[in-house]
């Protein structure tokens, strides 16, 4: 790293600082604990730097991967069957709505009337949110969604005999599978919220005691993690 | 499933289809009348033709002429875009003898290597009609020559690079987010400058142009408009694209700034180059990218004609630049982190 001004140090820094800080936070949202989420972040760094080969033409990126791991522990935590089939159905739609997008949107740089990298969590943050109105569903279809563009590319490659290898999550803390989960969580609990803000608030008729009990502010119980995005997904469910 | 449950499947489907792509179905269209040849060709206000690109213009992207005059597509009727007048662009004041007293003097006194400039290729296919007798080649086509040129200048000028020649195919929209793993590949391998290779798709016309005398390709910049980090990379296109002015008049094709991020949020060093079109001899390309090469290393701080030691190259513009950029990115998050404080407020 030669030549590089203290600004764009700087830039760099800040900008990853930002970006690590929303991670944490995201998964914060996800029935994780506090260190749990602190915990997937660093092993995301960390792994980050580490390929696995699997195959002659795939190799799995440690920190890329770990976005699908935590994808599919998250939904088998979620508890009903019914969101593990929302959260897949979810994750479907994502893939094949990206699948379709690809061969709309022109390949040249000039063409585009926004990036790809932008569209993925787009597509399933809307698809996840509306499929199961819960984070952890958008989670699920964004990171799994993004990961099918992969398997596709691994079809292709099989298909064509061409020279290539799929490089799953291969950009690491940046790859846009994690970028993705990410931004597709924050997007669902933007329209959640504001969804909720119209309506004045969540719904709470016909839900249990104890999961209305638990949509109250924490604040009473310091010891008691907030566990919004536990609650939120919970809540929502018909 | 129930059967109410695929119905709103398939609404879903359906309906984010549409959204993700809507604005874009013209571009399925413009790329159909492509076979034909045509292309998008930027016009000004008094109706002189500025640029021709392949494929799809939108309004809002905006173009640098050679000339430094910038222009941004107001309206665009079938395969014209009409480009209003902004202003001239003012480029940095480019000074080979550039200022050795700051901070960072100390820091590179601690570090002697030299810059190191990572080339990849996003469109690992693209070829040249008239040399490789084909646009697009599976595999690798010409334009990792291009590539190739590009690293044999640099590396004899002193500048350490690495070309990369990872295969992103298929040739689709998608090719970027395969690309990006390259892109931090390269950072990891701590590349100062990311450089991405294309060829345009155009008439060969658009590119052809004389260079001291030797029939060489023009090379253009993009820059992508979606990214946090535009303040800098324009920043930086602008410096290279004053030194090609210095350096070799006529070979720039000026700076575009289209949609898109192109990997560019990864650093703020980076850049896309066109280097001619698929219409274009290879060998124009590569003696394009030659020149494109002699003007990059007095920007990355190496003396193109003395290059033992690596110069200081603080160029003010860039300084700020960079700090403009850390300013917006601390706003942005600030007002982003306020708006998620204000939904997630005291639920009473």
């Amino acid at each position: 790293m030669t030549n590089f001004p203290v600004g764009m140090i700087t830039l760099l820094i800040v900008s990853i600082l930002i970006y690590f800080g929303v991670a944490h936070r995201v998964l914060d949202r996800m029935r994780l604990t506090d260190r749990g989420a602190l915990a997937v972040v660093a092993l995301i760094i960390v792994g980050s730097f580490i390929d696995l080969p699997v195959t002659g033409r795939i190799t799995v990126n440690l920190g890329g991967i770990i976005p699908v791991i935590l994808a599919f522990y998250v939904l088998a935590r979620a508890g009903t069957s019914k969101e593990w089939v929302r959260g897949i159905a979810a994750a479907v739609v994502t893939a094949l709505v990206l699948f379709l997008t690809s061969k709309i949107m022109g390949a040249e740089p000039e063409s585009m009337f926004v990036d790809p990298l932008y569209v993925y969590p787009l597509v399933a943050g809307v698809v996840g949110y509306l499929a199961g109105r819960s984070r952890r569903g958008a989670f699920f279809a964004a990171v799994v969604g993004v990961m099918a563009l992969d398997i596709g590319q691994y079809f292709w490659l099989v298909r064509v005999g061409g020279p290539g290898i799929v490089h799953i999550g291969g950009a690491g803390a940046f790859d846009a599978l994690v970028l993705s989960g990410i931004l597709a969580v924050l997007l669902a609990e933007v329209i959640g919220e504001i969804r909720e803000r119209l309506q004045g608030g969540p719904r709470s008729r016909g839900r249990s005691e104890a999961l209305v009990e638990n949509l109250k502010e924490p604040h009473p119980d310091p010891a008691r993690k907030p566990l919004l995005g536990e609650q939120g997904d919970e809540q929502r469910h018909e | 499933m129930s059967k109410k449950w695929l119905v709103k499947l398939l609404v879903i489907t359906i309906l984010t289809t549409v959204l993700s792509a809507g604005p874009n179905v013209k571009t399925v269209l413009a790329e159909t009348e492509r076979t034909d040849g045509s292309y998008f060709t930027l016009i000004g206000e008094k109706g002189q033709v500025l640029d021709c690109t392949a494929l799809t213009v939108s309004v809002g992207d905006e173009y640098i002429t050679p000339s430094n005059d910038r222009y941004k597509v107001t309206r665009i009727v079938g395969n014209k875009a009409y480009c209003e007048y902004v202003g001239k662009e003012k480029m940095p004041e480019f000074n080979n003898n550039t200022v050795k007293s700051s901070v960072l003097s100390v820091l590179t006194a601690f570090n002697k290597k030299r810059p190191l400039v990572a080339i990849y290729h996003t469109h690992n296919d693209e070829a040249f009609v008239p040399s490789d007798g084909t646009e697009s080649r599976r595999g690798g086509g010409g334009i990792i020559d291009v590539g190739e040129t590009l690293r044999k200048k640099l590396e004899a000028m002193g500048v350490r690079v690495i070309h990369d020649t990872t295969s992103h195919e298929p040739h689709d929209a998608n090719a970027y987010y395969r690309s990006r793993r390259t892109a931090v590949k390269l950072l990891k391998k701590g590349a100062s400058l990311l450089v991405d290779v294309h060829r345009d798709s155009v008439p060969p016309d658009v590119y052809r142009t004389t260079v001291k005398g030797n029939d060489v390709t023009k090379v253009k910049l993009v820059i992508g408009r979606q990214n946090a980090n535009i303040n800098s990379n324009l920043e930086f296109a602008k410096r290279l694209k004053a030194q090609m002015d210095q350096a070799a008049p006529g070979l720039s094709g000026g700076i575009f700034l289209g949609k898109g991020n192109y990997n560019q949020d990864l650093t703020p060093r980076a850049v896309l180059v066109e280097v001619g079109a698929d219409s274009n001899r290879k060998t124009e390309a590569e003696k394009g990218v030659a020149l494109f090469a002699q003007s990059l290393a007095p920007v990355l701080g190496i003396d193109a004609k003395a290059a033992e030691k690596p110069l200081l190259n603080q160029e003010k513009g860039q300084r700020k630049s960079d700090w403009t950029t850390v300013l917006w990115v601390v706003v942005a998050a600030g007002i982003i982190y306020a708006g998620y404080v204000y939904l997630n407020r005291n639920r009473a």
